[in-house]
């Protein structure tokens, strides 16, 4: 057994009452303790054993106490334990609901020279109350370690013993602890004395200098008493009893002023130690239900959904009353000139007015999606959707912020292309900017509704939604596709704010809208305008004669589009859809109108005709060619202006034109080869 | 002190940010967002892969994988409470 | 739980059997009109029959179905957390008040802007061939608009979260 005691690790368990130490002591010991008393006082001693691994933890439980003077039985038997029997760890259980009071007598363990490990006890009702400790920083700043521990959970204990072990087993080796100075007025006594006392020798062997010069200044009367015994003692009692003479004159009572400097540098400790645990707001409210794992995504689309239903379904009625209008218009103007070329060019049913009334015909709709947008973006849960979409986006080397220019061009893609500025990085505007197109936009849409619906009936829903899946397929792949190439690298990382929740501006929405329109304005008038104009004198000039012609058949664009017929013969298509195909280069809008013209059918029986003069998988695939082949000029001046060359522009053309003509002759090759 | 990336951390866990290993151009972003040696980070979404939520001072902040995996923590408590 | 919260809780949950039957039904019925049109099933209703029109109408459309599933999801999830985090589930409870509001305010928008695409041309004197019904509209009084009046009481359960961000 004396053999076994050499190799045992001392340990002294201490702290304020009520803090869970004989939790701990009854953790650590268990069935291995056994309660006796303190020799000549009637005060309970708990001792008992701990064994890990081939060490054996001998532990006593030292009676609760606040601080360590010399003024009652508790606190005398801790702190002759802790002089006398020399245990090579003290456990200091401290309760974190109660830091500072608890600190308190941390500082006397460490002032005595005892080895500390804390014990940092009850860190979940700290938390309940709102603090929020740090157990590294408490330890940097104290010079001892810090093990956090719930008891009554038995957390932390195995920390704990390991700790024990660590600093158990270096016991000759220097204490650890940071000399915590107090402030400078008291300080300077205690060096002074401190110095004196390092010079006896046998005292030193015995006490922690430091720990006697404070409680000589104290008056501590144990401490005098005791030290009277020893060689060399009485001088510095003396010396110590005119130092705290000097004190008291200085600053009042010195146990009072000790005290006080103590709890200095506690406060400033626990300032750097304890933070506020932040209650939950509305918006981590919120947050938890639109960053959901789950619910995210569906809820992304929810909103999407609804965006797009309240501009498409709001504007309606504002974009037929612009078109009627400017319909009306035309009609009533007819005539005007006398001459009939120019009165074809701009008072037909394709002339400029009309024209200008198609564009004007968008108008609402893209100020709408963009007052809606603004409220959206204003509100902040603009970021929380790139941030459910990053995951999925990133996987096809697109930023999360992607989706939004994206979602928008399915209403224009003009307004959609300048929305990629909200996309940082140079490379994912581009990409996103470059498969914008291929995004069915409302234009598109409204040649696609008239022929689905006149050539599958029932099926019209399908085939529309095909197109749409076809184009966000399409897009996706030319995007990975170009970060492959084009755009070699990575994603840019990812780091975004999320702003707090707020009410969004009205105000604000109404001004970004009226810009965004007013912007869509220019470019298409001015745009489209020169396109109808030339459209407009080719499809009146007869291609001999080059006089007016209301044949379209014998105009300069039926030859134009007769000379291209065999490029699109693998296609099945003949001159007219050519023509409707250039035609909608100008404008998408114009297709159907364009058509109507072309096989001198009214807009409303065209779909019908065109149902008696081609095969249902034909126009599907013709359908896909519009969906696919260069976007319409007002995007192509988008695309010039966003992306600042030419290079990318013509590229995106060029790929346009040939990804539909690829898409197209697939559909009709594989499609006849299958249904005949 | 052990170090460990943002990305390591589970949903509640705070940490203090010790360093940024990235280059000059995100070590500057993040900077400026706030993510800075000595700051207080408490992570509030992390599930699966994906970007993750943090929370510095009031600011909220998200953080695609990689960029947190180069944001190097020293953690706190073991358990999440 | 006082009385008033369980009476919260009790409409949150009508709230989401509801929004996850019409969401059934839209979705149903939209995906058969939309997608399976050989399918001919019966013209499915929940509701009271008014004339011709049916309040709530639920047209088919699987868009709007899945929408009001998501919604009831929202809601149901709110019930779940209702008695083991009770500040969580006053998130979902706030999310799903959000955008019964808002589906509330589209179809509201959407009556308007149907009955004045059909009455326009009366500002130049036009004629006007079908007269706007409640039945001819797609949408007429929709669930998105019963069941977003139904969700209004949930205002005074959130009210607090939204003065925070409305102050």
């Amino acid at each position: 057994m004396a053999h076994m005691k050499d190799k045992m690790i001392k340990v002294a368990l201490a702290g304020n009452p009520n803090v869970g130490k004989s939790v701990i002591f009854n953790n650590l010991t268990g069935a291995h303790q056994h309660v006796g008393n303190w020799p000549g006082k009637t005060v309970d001693k708990k001792e008992g054993f701990h064994r890990f691994d081939d060490k054996l933890i001998y532990i006593v439980d030292l009676p609760g106490t606040y601080s360590l003077t010399a003024l009652s039985v508790e606190e005398m038997i801790a702190r002759d334990y802790i002089i006398y029997e020399k245990p090579d760890v003290v456990v200091d259980i401290v309760d974190a609901s109660n830091l500072e009071r608890n600190l308190y007598l941390t500082m006397q363990l460490m002032e005595l020279g005892a080895n500390v490990i804390i014990a940092l006890n009850k860190i979940d009702l700290a938390e309940k109350a709102g603090m929020e400790i740090d157990p590294r920083k408490l330890e940097e700043e104290l010079g001892v370690p810090v093990i956090p521990t719930i008891a009554p959970k038995k957390k932390g204990m195995k920390e704990l013993v390991e700790k024990i072990i660590e600093l158990g087993e270096k016991r000759s080796q220097a204490r650890g602890g940071k000399m915590l100075r107090y402030e400078p007025s008291v300080e300077k006594f205690i060096e002074r004395l401190q110095g004196e006392i390092v010079s006896k020798e046998k005292l030193v062997k015995l006490f922690n200098p430091r720990w006697v010069a404070i409680k000589l200044l104290e008056g501590d009367e144990d401490v005098i008493r005791k030290l009277s015994e020893i060689e060399g003692g009485k001088e510095i009692v003396e010396k110590g009893a005119k130092l705290r003479e000097k004190m008291s004159m200085e600053l009042g009572d010195p146990e009072v002023a000790i005290a006080d400097a103590r709890y200095a540098v506690i406060k400033s400790i626990v300032s750097r130690v304890v933070g506020e645990l932040k209650r939950l707001t509305a918006s981590d409210l919120l947050d938890n239900v639109l960053l959901d794992k789950y619910l995210g995504i569906p809820i992304f689309f929810a909103i999407l959904w609804w965006w797009f239903q309240m501009a498409f379904i709001g504007s309606a009625p504002f974009c037929d009353i612009l078109g009627d209008g400017f319909a009306a218009l035309s009609n009533a103007l007819t005539g005007l000139t006398g001459h009939p070329f120019i009165d074809y060019l701009f008072f037909g049913e394709y002339g400029i007015i009309q024209g200008i009334g198609a564009v004007l015909s968008f108008v609402p709709l893209i100020m709408l999606l963009y007052f809606i947008l603004s409220l959206l973006e204003d509100s902040g849960y603009m970021a929380r959707a790139a941030f459910v979409m990053e995951k999925a986006m990133r996987k096809m080397g697109l930023s999360g912020r992607t989706i939004i220019p994206m979602i928008m061009g399915f209403g224009c893609n003009v307004p959609a292309i300048y929305a990629t500025r909200i996309i940082p990085e140079e490379s994912d505007r581009m990409i996103a900017i470059l498969t914008n197109p291929l995004m069915l936009c409302g234009a598109r849409l409204i040649f696609f509704s008239a022929i689905a619906a006149a050539f599958f009936g029932a099926y019209a829903g399908d085939i529309l939604f095909s197109l749409y899946a076809l184009g966000v397929i399409l897009a996706f792949a030319v995007a990975i596709i170009l970060r492959k190439t084009f755009f070699k690298g990575e994603v840019s990382p990812f780091v975004l704010e999320l702003p707090a929740y707020q009410k969004p501006s009205f105000k604000v929405a109404a001004i970004r809208m009226w810009d965004r329109g007013s912007m869509y304005l220019r470019k298409a008038l001015g745009v489209i305008l020169i396109g109808l104009l030339i459209i407009g004198i080719l499809t009146a000039t007869d291609a001999e004669t080059f006089t007016f012609t209301t044949d379209p058949e014998r105009s300069l664009v039926a030859a134009l589009g007769k000379s291209l017929a065999p490029i699109f013969t693998p296609l099945n298509w003949d001159w007219r859809l050519i023509v409707a195909m250039i035609f909608g280069f100008v404008a998408k809008e114009i297709v159907l109108g364009a058509s109507a013209m072309l096989y001198g059918a009214g807009e409303e029986e065209i779909a019908s005709k065109l149902a008696n003069l081609y095969n249902p998988i034909d126009m599907y695939g013709y359908m896909t060619f519009i969906l696919i082949y260069i976007p319409c000029i007002v995007t192509i001046a988008a695309i010039r202006q966003e992306t600042g060359s030419w290079k990318w522009t013509i590229f995106t053309v060029a790929y346009g034109l040939a990804l539909a003509y690829i898409i197209n002759l697939l559909i009709v090759t594989l499609g006849h080869l299958v249904l005949g | 002190m052990n170090l460990i990336p943002l990305a390591f951390l589970s949903e509640g866990q705070v940490g203090t940010v010790v360093e940024i290993r990235a280059g000059r151009g995100l070590t500057e972003r993040l900077l400026a967002m706030g993510i800075v040696p000595g700051a207080k980070i408490r992570v509030l979404k992390s599930s699966g892969p994906g970007p993750i939520l943090v929370e510095i001072g009031q600011t909220r902040i998200a953080l695609g994988r990689g960029v947190a995996m180069k944001v190097m923590v020293r953690g706190w408590n073991s358990w999440p409470i | 739980m006082n009385h008033k919260d369980n009476s919260i809780y009790i409409l949150a949950s009508i709230l989401s059997i509801l929004y996850l039957l019409y969401g059934v039904i839209q979705f149903y019925k939209g995906a058969v009109a939309w997608w399976i049109p050989w399918i001919e099933g019966d013209e499915i209703q929940l509701g009271v029959r008014i004339g011709e029109a049916y309040i709530p109408n639920a047209f088919p459309d699987p868009f709007s179905g899945i929408i009001l599933i998501i919604i009831g999801v929202i809601f149901a999830r709110s019930i779940y957390l209702s008695r083991k985090n009770p500040e969580l589930s006053d998130g979902f409870l706030f999310t799903g008040w959000i955008l019964a509001l808002l589906m509330l305010i589209l179809n509201l928008v959407v009556l308007a802007a149907d009955i004045l695409d059909t009455y326009y041309p009366l500002l130049w004197g036009g004629k006007i061939e079908n007269p706007w019904t409640l039945e001819s509209d797609p949408w007429g009084i929709s669930p998105h608009l019963i069941l977003g009046i139904i969700a209004a009481p949930i205002y005074w359960k959130i009210k607090p979260l939204l003065k925070q961000l409305i102050p």
